[in-house]
């Protein structure tokens, strides 16, 4: 999910440097330095690890820009032209992670020498881009953990809800399975709660389609079930889940549990 | 926990307890279909489902009780079908809805 604001950049040239306005301004700024055509996935994949995407115009002429001073980090992808120069620029300011396919020593020598922090081979493995961003920018828990709670009894549903946002949580049920691929692109959630028997689409299910989109492959997600055999929960997390809670659950419990795992999985 | 918490999870509570009434009514409609056609699956299946809700929410809700005969209910269900034994248990988990203190805590 992008921003309208993101998708008119103009990239390709322009003049001056912009900062676009701040979508989720609890969330780390990372800039994206990228051709036109690279940019909304870059941002997307952003936002789906937790951080802001800004993008900063591209001059002609690399001598013209200024590095935006806002930003924690900046990714530089080598589908923009002249990259070592906009690593050179924004290096000034804050960590540089070059995504590119020249991975010689001689271009990993050159990328040092500009200042790069460090080098993601393409394709992008999203979650090597989030280790790095982690370790150069800092885990961000200033902001609540976002839970996405899946369960077709509504009145469960939202008491989880009211007790997770009890604890500090942002939370967003949804009760309908088959909407919840829906939701996944315009809510980037720390962890999914989700019960196993659903109508339509199990939560096994649905776990292994959410685990096809590779932005998705990190997201815990934690089964809330009274299934109370052992092979059915063995195989609900072979199957594409992190964990395996079983009802009922008192609260304090289920708060612990859920800012563990999703902590594990940011930090 | 604050004052509106407490609110929120008394007036769920609240609306648990209710559908747990309608789910009792439920029960002995489907278990008197069960007796009069021992063949009917879907029934059981029906009957399945509504355990299978109450063993996961009557804990959450306090419903000690409630919880742990609805689990014996629906563990039944997936072992060979024995009408006599599904119907006692059956009836312990609708008697025990229907005795359920308002809070819970039981």
């Amino acid at each position: 999910m992008i921003d309208v604001q993101h998708r008119s950049i103009p990239s390709i040239p322009s003049f001056g440097t912009s900062v676009q306005p701040a979508i989720h301004s609890d969330r780390p700024a990372i800039s994206i330095l990228a051709a036109s055509e690279r940019q909304e996935a870059l941002a997307e994949t952003l936002l789906a690890i937790g951080y802001q995407a800004v993008s900063q115009c591209l001059q002609a002429n690399v001598n013209h820009a200024q590095p935006l001073r806002s930003v924690s980090a900046a990714v530089v992808d080598d589908s923009v032209d002249n990259p070592l120069e906009w690593v050179a620029l924004n290096s000034v300011e804050c960590p540089v992670i070059l995504v590119t396919s020249e991975l010689s020593t001689q271009a990993r020598l050159a990328a040092a020498r500009a200042g790069v922090s460090a080098i993601i081979p393409k394709p992008l493995d999203v979650s090597e881009l989030a280790e790095w961003l982690n370790d150069l920018v800092g885990p961000h828990r200033e902001t609540p953990l976002s839970i996405l709670i899946i369960d077709d009894d509504e009145i469960l549903a939202q008491t989880y809800a009211s007790t997770l946002e009890n604890a500090g949580m942002r939370v967003v049920v949804e009760t309908n399975p088959s909407a919840v691929l829906g939701q996944m692109t315009v809510l980037y959630p720390d962890l999914i709660l989700m019960d196993v028997q659903m109508p339509g689409i199990d939560g096994v299910e649905l776990a292994r389609i959410i685990r096809q989109s590779r932005v998705h492959l990190a997201l815990p997600i934690v089964f809330l079930s009274a299934e109370r055999d052992l092979a059915r929960q063995l195989e609900a997390r072979a199957r594409g889940g992190d964990d395996f809670i079983i009802k009922p659950i008192d609260p304090e419990r289920l708060v612990s549990l859920v800012r563990m795992r999703a902590d594990r999985a940011i930090t | 926990m604050n004052g509106t918490f407490e609110i929120q999870l008394e007036t769920l509570r609240h609306k648990f307890r209710e559908r747990a009434a309608m789910q009792s009514d439920t029960l002995e409609r489907l278990l008197s279909d069960l007796e009069g056609d021992s063949i009917r699956t879907g029934a059981q299946k029906e009957i399945q489902q509504i355990a299978h809700s109450l063993a996961g929410a009557g804990g959450t809700f306090g419903f000690l009780g409630i919880s742990a005969r609805a689990a014996a209910l629906e563990d039944l269900v997936s072992e060979i079908f024995e009408l006599s034994a599904f119907s006692s248990a059956c009836q312990s988990l609708i008697s025990e809805i229907r005795r359920a203190p308002l809070r819970g805590n039981d």
